[in-house]
């Protein structure tokens, strides 16, 4: 067994917390509450040292008054506390919405619509080796039947019928196969994080797993 | 028979959940306790980031290992990171580690920590110059602002980390130096729960054109599967067969002598999933059962 004080206080919070698998009781309430509390005091001296003390305390301490700018604007957030003056809050909102904007509209287009549209092409690339199964031209098509069939299921404007109901159909297979992937994988996911828990208790608490 | 078998089944539909927990909990630790380590099929996405990585010049452009995680996942995230440090220290690539989480920070931090007192016990049994803080790698803990750090780093690294985790100046540190902006950086690996390597995506590969990694968690793992078809990820580990993988890989290439924990959780995995799968079927057979039923009666 694990001689580090620590070790055995994680440990034993774990079992506080896997002990909500039988039932709520004072162990589990008791290891939730620290877990908050511990996460507001860890934020709190996290956002001093790595953002107040370096983007405001040291550019301030070397003369670069620019800061003030921003800071002042991040301080008219504050207003929500004053009634008659919370209008003033919209200011900070206002730029903020403005730049996020800016900086993310034409970005976000080019990556997510123009490259995506590109991806989903059939390619000359593609007839080099039809069947490989990453970038053949067999796995291409698939796409694009894929992507054509589902784009067609949510496709509202007109009644789903004739064509557009056969290849709606064919669209929410693909929709299902793309749930049943990402249902596979959440479950190994959820597996995984207790396997670590596990590895932790049996690994190195109890020294179970070598 | 088959009435009698469903009625059986149907009972087991309201079985107490605590049941369930229990043959969980014994289909994963069992597997555990058994050091068995299945050799994986090795999928493409991890095959070329592995081999990107691999390709990287020694003592060249830097890789960028962005601790994007909490606590919560570091599970599947941890053995990623480290199989990922292991590889670039065996191969004298330079890391600079940051996180857009917040408690990505101590994370980063801890792992490196000890992956860089690993790598210097080898390199001391065999006589090399060991790892040095700010000239093979360097730590700037936990950055706010996510995608505006992103895109101040494409024009100025050292404007958007002024300073380490330790509060060094930046120019204080050798390795930074020939550090400037994106042009100097190999590949930035993301490694998150969330849909952090999107931001990157977003803001660091298509602005500034950076190769862009991910190691997601298994969740979030096939939402990337889009960006890696465009190309716009070099490649991705998924979850913790991901990290399986990726730690299969550099035990392959000879860069790391035996392979790690996410390689001994994969049977508790495949255990514990064979046991859902059951769990499913049975659940599907009482529920079609005790409908039939109902429908007799």
């Amino acid at each position: 067994m694990s001689t580090d004080i620590w070790v055995w206080i994680a440990a034993l919070l774990s079992l506080a917390i896997f002990s909500y698998l039988y039932r709520d009781n004072p162990f589990f309430r008791f290891a939730e509450h620290l877990f908050t509390g511990l996460s507001v005091g860890y934020m709190i001296v996290l956002m001093w040292n790595n953002y107040a003390y370096q983007y405001i305390v040291i550019p301030i301490s070397q003369h670069r008054w620019i800061t003030l700018i921003p800071m002042a604007l991040g301080m008219l957030y504050l207003f929500r506390f004053v009634p008659k003056l919370q209008h003033l809050m919209l200011i900070p909102i206002a730029v903020s919405l403005g730049l996020w904007n800016g900086w993310s509209i034409p970005v976000t287009i080019e990556a997510d619509l123009f490259k995506q549209i590109q991806g989903t092409m059939v390619n000359t690339a593609m007839f080099q080796n039809p069947w490989d199964v990453h970038h053949g031209l067999v796995v291409g098509l698939l796409v694009v039947v894929g992507v054509v069939c589902t784009v067609s299921y949510f496709y509202f404007s007109r009644e789903h019928r004739g064509p557009l109901k056969v290849s709606a159909q064919i669209g929410i297979w693909f929709v299902m196969v793309g749930f049943g992937a990402s249902f596979g994988y959440t479950v190994m996911a959820r597996m995984s994080l207790l396997i670590g828990r596990l590895q932790f208790l049996f690994g190195e608490w109890i020294h179970l797993i070598r | 028979m088959m009435i009698r078998l469903g009625t059986n089944l149907g009972k087991l539909a309201r079985l107490d959940r605590r049941w369930i927990f229990l043959l969980i909990f014994l289909a994963t630790l069992l597997p555990l306790l058994v050091s068995l380590e299945p050799k994986h099929f090795i999928d493409e996405p991890t095959r070329n980031l592995f081999n990107y990585i691999d390709g990287i010049e020694p003592g060249g452009r830097a890789l960028m290992l962005s601790f994007d995680y909490d606590p919560q996942v570091a599970p599947e995230l941890d053995p990623m990171a480290r199989a990922i440090l292991r590889h670039c220290f065996a191969r004298g690539v330079p890391v600079i580690g940051l996180s857009m989480a917040p408690q990505g920070d101590a994370i980063g931090e801890a792992i490196i920590t000890q992956v860089v007192r690993e790598q210097n016990r080898f390199r001391r049994q065999r006589n090399q110059d060991t790892l040095r803080y700010g000239y093979d790698y360097s730590f700037f803990g936990f950055r706010p602002g996510g995608s505006i750090v992103m895109l101040m780093m494409g024009q100025d690294i050292h404007r958007a980390l002024p300073a380490d985790n330790y509060k060094h100046q930046v120019d204080s540190l050798p390795m930074m130096a020939r550090v400037r902006n994106y042009d100097d950086i190999s590949i930035i690996m993301s490694l998150a729960g969330s849909s952090y390597p999107y931001s990157w995506i977003i803001f660091a590969n298509t602005k500034f054109k950076v190769k862009i990694g991910a190691g997601q968690t298994a969740v979030m793992a096939p939402d990337n599967y889009p960006f890696l078809q465009t190309g716009q990820l070099v490649g991705q580990l998924g979850g913790m067969k991901g990290a399986a993988e990726y730690e299969q890989l550099i035990v392959e290439a000879g860069y790391y002598p035996k392979r790690d924990m996410a390689s001994k959780a994969m049977n508790a995995v495949s255990f514990s999933h064979l046991l859902i799968i059951i769990l499913i079927i049975i659940g599907n057979i009482g529920y079609f059962a005790s409908r039939r039923q109902g429908g007799n009666r």
